[in-house]
């Protein structure tokens, strides 16, 4: 059986699909499903319910990354472009944020992992500074870099779990902008359909709040 | 809420049991046939299939009065709608040609006015949660970073328990209504809606019931 993905507009995928059910056989070998675009689309609406009034929305005001009038847009999930955006900047901030405090921790903790931060932070230095395919294979293969990922990794665990109610919460906006939104961003651009899959798996119970 | 009936049959009859029915289909999409990339000089550019569409033939089919109420002729806008496509593909040709278009050329996200424009964006935000609260320093109560109010604790259990929460309606809803044979409830049964609170919870407001007597004693008061 050949299958075909198609996407209805708007107008008409309310209409036909509220009674054949997406997924299910329209047409002679013909299934329908939901089109990725309008995927995040949703997923950018789920963001802005959880987190809207808890200061996104004065955030994205304020810091004048979106206006006044489109605000409303943003959280729906109807400015698509504008809406992208705006969430990749805050997750950036909050990851900025996040290595900030990362950092201000690490000058009272043990002394080797200081150095290890350091060395590698100035490996990444030079990465910056020339920016070749060949350096980056080099920062790589660089041996405190496990070491360096685990303890950031253990620290981001650290915010979602032990560190306050608060940081728990904007860590999970963390989490579903990078596994939702730019996850299904990352899998349409580059064509890997198990990230695809992956993000779709991680949205799915999110449609249920 | 609708999308958990449209997300949810996609995913796990449909995808994940794809390659024991349409094992030819799964080749083709993991092989990254399930976008198009549009400029064929563009790396990192593929886009989904419906937004293809949004931004190539709806774009182009778009009218003074939306893309089907240029006329009151059912006729004519079927004949408009069976040769959208054509004219969007002439349409594109036409633009290459006056080279128009700037899709062949490279990302405007590495453009150098759009890195400053994004680095100051971002630096903003960082100033501005600084100086209001930021979330991830020493232990605070769920508060929003902008007001500073306090989540009453109703909302901030939904808050905090939320994930779990839908995860489990997701699983209940799986098992219910798609894999358990018989099945116990009807696929497209009515779902209720969670109402998970969140701070928009705080801000509704309670309406008076007003009536003569309110105003009467508001009167002899003033």
């Amino acid at each position: 059986m050949w299958f075909q993905k198609i996407s209805i507009p708007p107008p008409f995928h309310r209409r036909e699909w509220k009674f054949q059910g997406v997924g299910s056989v329209i047409g002679p070998g013909i299934s329908g499903v939901i089109g990725t675009f309008h995927t995040i689309c949703v997923a950018l609406a789920i963001l802005g319910k959880r987190f809207g009034d808890s200061g996104l929305k004065d955030i994205f005001i304020e810091s004048q990354i979106v206006a006044d009038g489109s605000i409303s847009g943003v959280i729906d999930g109807k400015h698509y472009n504008c809406g992208v955006r705006a969430h990749k900047y805050l997750y950036e901030a909050l990851m900025r944020l996040a290595w900030a405090e990362f950092m201000r921790r690490l000058q009272s903790s043990n002394p080797n992992h200081r150095i290890a931060v350091t060395s590698f932070l100035e490996q990444v230095d030079t990465l910056a500074n020339n920016l070749k395919g060949e350096s980056f294979g080099h920062l790589l293969k660089c041996p405190v870099l496990p070491q360096v990922m685990t303890m950031w990794r253990e620290f981001q665990n650290h915010l979602r779990e032990s560190n306050s109610e608060l940081s728990a919460f904007w860590m999970s906006y963390v989490d579903m902008v990078e596994g939702i939104v730019l996850g299904l961003l990352r899998a349409s651009r580059e064509g890997d359909w198990d990230l695809h899959l992956h993000s779709i798996r991680m949205m799915i119970p999110w449609c249920f709040a | 809420m609708n999308y958990s009936w449209y997300l949810t049959p996609y995913f796990v009859p449909q995808m994940t049991n794809l390659g024991d029915k349409n094992p030819e289909v799964q080749k083709a999409f993991k092989e990254g046939s399930f976008s198009v990339q549009l400029a064929s000089s563009n790396p990192f550019g593929r886009i989904p299939v419906d937004q293809t569409t949004e931004v190539t033939v709806n774009k182009d089919t778009q009218n003074p009065g939306g893309t089907t109420h240029f006329s009151l002729k059912a006729a004519t806008v079927q004949r408009h709608y069976l040769t959208a496509e054509y004219r969007s593909a002439f349409l594109g040709q036409l633009r290459n040609m006056v080279q128009a278009s700037n899709s062949e050329t490279q990302h405007t996200e590495l453009q150098s006015s759009r890195i400053k424009k994004d680095e100051q964006a971002v630096s903003s935000i960082v100033d501005l949660i600084q100086g209001w609260v930021n979330p991830f320093s020493e232990s605070q109560d769920l508060i929003s970073i902008s007001t500073a109010k306090k989540a009453p604790r109703e909302i901030a259990t939904d808050l905090k328990t939320a994930h779990a929460v839908v995860e489990r309606y997701y699983a209940n809803f799986k098992e219910e209504r798609m894999e358990k044979t018989p099945q116990i409830r009807k696929f497209h049964d009515p779902l209720k809606t969670n109402k998970l609170k969140t701070f928009s919870d705080l801000n509704t407001k309670k309406q008076v019931q007003t009536n003569d007597q309110l105003f009467g004693r508001i009167i002899v008061i003033a």
